[in-house]
């Protein structure tokens, strides 16, 4: 049997196991039926296995090269690394959604078999939520995608092999870290919609998901950053994020899901905002998957053809209705049973700062989701429009600072209400550092910040924006860091006068450890101070693009660009083209010369190149070059490239501070890892 | 209406306020969002993108491509759409996927004769061969 045959095989079965899994659990939830319910559970660990199986066969059809299958065709061959061929798994539409299914399958088994006696109640109908959403991706596979689907007739003897520029290591994590983050969203939602169905609408069942979208969110992260910085390595262009349709679909749920993290605990603590956190945990996994939709049917991008595959967009676009009216119809239904037990008391309380926050991340999941689906929705209503990153950075940017306030301030302000002297007590230290911060800011850095937005002198009345902002986002990160600061060493005093004698390092651990949830929550928040620390960056980045002869200069900053030749090379996969540019320190060089000065030590020797594979030799890709501090990257790629002449055309980037962003990712991971940790005995001292 | 509700939707207003504000600033002006048309339309009312910047989308006319090899790396080319077809001066360097017979999106003007297109920024798609990731590279 070939693989191809028992691979379609599989999928069938696996379509008619999840189809009598949903019916078991929704038959044994209506009949109370005990057994009918332990063979749904019974249905999804199989459902988990035939999917690993189905995997399993996809990528063993992979690495042995088995080009009668039209998809492994597509996207390998045979001199790509093993390592490539294994991940070409997830690297076309058809290899992804059965990558879907499988995270989903096993999300699912996981998430029973934790909950199976604890939640005994809820389960018949989260088996039955998730088996429908499975059903839903497998039935794609059966029906229009088949990743075993073979070549009927001339079956090639070789593949046409995976797009260069997805050879990357980055490449590699960064889409089954955001699919893993996408598809654990539906663990929450499900027991969402099976406490709605139920009526059991109380706070047992975010117990059993606030781990779980702590994770979901932990993948969106990573699953984000890594893809930033595949761009900012791989594309050449000197940025990170471009509000691209693809990237903004990741960010999505990143806000919802970052909002139902906050408000889960105005629950917990107040028993307020319940209908709230329903609605959040809807349209976090309602966000998933309509960016899987944005994503993987073509609509959103212009360049590509529209709706390049109808009826794949349908489909999904049928499924993303149909969750958006039962989840609110169900919602709305059970109302009467949702009714807020606490008040709010105090507009100077935590409560409201979360409040608040919550409203800032939801208005930006809509204006970001609005803004990515215009242009697409504009061909119907007469003006075909397309929307660039400076209408994005110019709601974002200002909505991102006050997100960044509301963050230093939440944790100053008391539950219920803040008294005036606390207030004072609680703000003067922080407000301080913010201070400071802002003008040591303003005196080192307002003269690159003019010079980045071309303006030779200070003119109050027409401050470029990128100052602005690049200012109150240096004093928002005193401020901030100062608030957290403060929150720890409060925290390690009260450990060491508990216990006299304490170090200083054993105390933070005890402290970590008392209350891990709350401390973890200040460590992710020290992280997303850094990431705005590196955005901040931005406002004094420089970029230069020039046509450079070996021996031709240019300066950028501090520094001094030089061309010192060019060389070619080649391998068994591609041709290479490769430039030695050298980066130097030296302020005496006068812009625009393009003499070599002598003096200038060399800090560093850039090989920015160009690649053509054999297999694909009219798609070069650039190799970006950079040369990294903590200050800044000196980031050089190479455009075009004239071996007789030696002309090249370069583009030169200084991104200030632009590491610190990697940097304040690892420590956000850091802190969510120790929230993840959280015991069951912390939660009652937990509360941020 | 309790506080609670009265406390939310003031939040809800102001932040909604907010963003109408920002998005079309104080003289309704939007940066960033531009009209989106092809070769044809551009064509066919040339006197409506005389002094504003537009996106056009096209294919790259084989063996149209020139580029002066010297220090400006200025590129020449023609798209089209439909039949009809346009000059284009682009002025910055082309991203990794721009080749003759590929699709292209330009930001540019027109030029004051109206019959070629000024534009220093393109997203380009391969001609192809893949489904999977042909997401336009932003060159700028």
């Amino acid at each position: 049997m070939t693989i191809s045959l028992l691979g379609t095989i599989t999928i069938l079965v696996l379509f008619f196991v999840a189809l009598a899994t949903v019916a078991l659990a929704i038959l044994g939830a209506y009949q109370r039926s005990e057994r009918m319910v332990d063979a749904a559970v019974q249905g999804t660990y199989t459902v988990a296995t035939l999917a690993s199986f189905a995997s399993a066969l996809i990528i063993y059809a992979f690495v042995s090269g088995d080009f009668s299958i039209q998809y492994v065709q597509h996207t390998s061959d045979a001199t790509m690394p093993l390592f490539f061929k294994v991940t070409a798994f997830w690297g076309g539409l058809d290899g992804s959604l059965l990558f879907w299914v499988l995270l989903l399958s096993v999300f699912s088994a996981i998430a029973v078999r934790a909950n199976r006696r604890r939640h005994a109640d809820l389960i018949p109908h989260v088996i039955a939520t998730l088996g429908l959403i499975d059903l839903f991706f497998i039935g794609l596979l059966v029906f229009l995608k088949n990743p075993f689907e073979p070549f009927l007739l001339d079956v090639p003897t070789s593949g046409r092999g995976l797009n260069p520029l997805l050879q990357n290591a980055y490449m590699v994590i960064h889409p089954p870290s955001l699919y893993l983050g996408y598809v654990s969203l539906a663990v929450p939602y499900a027991f969402g919609i099976a406490a709605l169905v139920t009526g059991k609408v109380d706070s047992a069942w975010q117990a059993s998901v606030r781990r779980w979208t702590l994770f979901s969110w932990l993948f969106l992260t990573l699953g984000l950053v890594l893809g930033g910085l595949w761009a900012y390595e791989e594309l050449g262009w000197g940025g990170y994020w471009a509000w691209d349709p693809v990237e903004n679909a990741g960010l999505l749920p990143w806000f919802t899901a970052s909002a139902f993290l906050h408000s889960v605990m105005i629950q917990e603590r107040r028993g307020m905002l319940r209908v709230w956190n329903l609605v959040l945990v809807i349209a976090s996994f309602w966000l998933s998957i309509m960016g899987t939709f944005m994503t993987r049917s073509g609509i959103v991008q212009s360049v590509h053809a529209f709706g390049e595959d109808p009826m794949l967009a349908w489909t999904f676009g049928v499924f993303i209705g149909v969750i958006l009216v039962v989840s609110f119809g169900l919602l709305i239904w059970r109302l009467p049973l949702l009714r807020a037990r606490a008040e709010l008391e105090s507009l100077l309380s935590r409560e409201f700062a979360f409040i608040l926050n919550n409203w800032m991340l939801m208005v930006m999941a809509l204006f970001v989701l609005g803004a990515t689906l215009w242009p697409t929705l504009s061909e119907h209503v007469g003006q075909r429009v397309t929307i660039g990153p400076p209408f994005f950075e110019r709601v974002m940017v200002p909505l991102g600072l006050a997100l960044m306030l509301l963050m230093g301030v939440g944790p100053l302000l008391a539950w219920r209400k803040t008294s005036t002297a606390s207030l004072q007590r609680q703000f003067m230290a922080p407000l301080l550092a913010g201070a400071v911060t802002t003008v040591i800011a303003a005196l080192v850095l307002v003269d690159p910040m003019l010079t980045a937005a071309g303006q030779t002198e200070l003119d109050m009345a027409n401050l470029p924006r990128g100052l602005t902002w690049g200012l109150a986002c240096f004093g928002l990160c005193g401020f901030t860091t100062a608030t957290i600061t403060q929150e720890f060493v409060r925290g390690i005093s009260a450990v060491r006068r508990g216990t006299p004698g304490t170090s200083l390092v054993d105390a933070s651990i005890r402290l970590l450890r008392r209350a891990r949830r709350r401390y973890g929550g200040y460590i992710i928040h020290l992280g997303v101070v850094l990431m705005f620390f590196g955005w901040a960056g931005n406002s004094y980045k420089i970029e230069r693009k020039a046509n450079l002869r070996p021996g031709d200069a240019l300066t950028l900053g501090d520094y001094v660009i030089v061309h010192a030749g060019l060389r070619t090379s080649e391998d068994w996969q591609k041709e290479m083209i490769t430039a030695d540019v050298e980066v130097r320190v030296d302020a005496a060089v006068q812009p625009g010369t393009r003499s070599l000065a002598a003096q200038g030590e060399v800090v560093d020797t850039l090989q920015p190149a160009r690649w053509w594979y054999f297999q694909l030799p009219d798609q070069p890709t650039t190799e970006v070059a950079r040369y990294m501090t903590a200050g800044a990257d000196v980031y050089v790629s190479m455009q075009t490239v004239d071996m007789t002449s030696g002309w090249t055309q370069l583009r030169v980037f200084y991104n200030p501070l632009v590491n610190w962003i990697w940097i304040g990712t690892s420590v956000m991971l850091l802190g969510c890892a120790i929230c993840i940790g959280t015991r069951r005995r912390d939660k009652d001292q937990s509360h941020v | 209406m309790t506080k609670q509700v009265m406390s939310q939707v003031f939040v809800g207003v102001a932040l909604l306020g907010a963003v109408g504000f920002l998005t079309l600033g104080p003289t309704g002006e939007t940066e960033g969002v531009l009209e989106y048309v092809y070769v044809d339309e551009v064509v066919a009312r040339a006197g409506d993108f005389a002094s504003r910047e537009f996106k056009v989308h096209g294919i790259v006319v084989e063996g149209s491509v020139r580029q002066k090899k010297n220090e400006s790396g200025d590129y020449m080319f023609e798209i089209e759409h439909e039949g009809k077809r346009l000059k284009v001066h682009y002025t910055d360097m082309v991203p990794d996927t721009f080749a003759e017979g590929g699709e292209v999106v330009l930001t540019g003007h027109l030029n004051a004769a109206g019959d070629t297109v000024e534009s220093s920024e393109m997203s380009a798609k391969c001609p192809s061969k893949y489904e999977e990731e042909q997401r336009a590279l932003p060159t700028s």
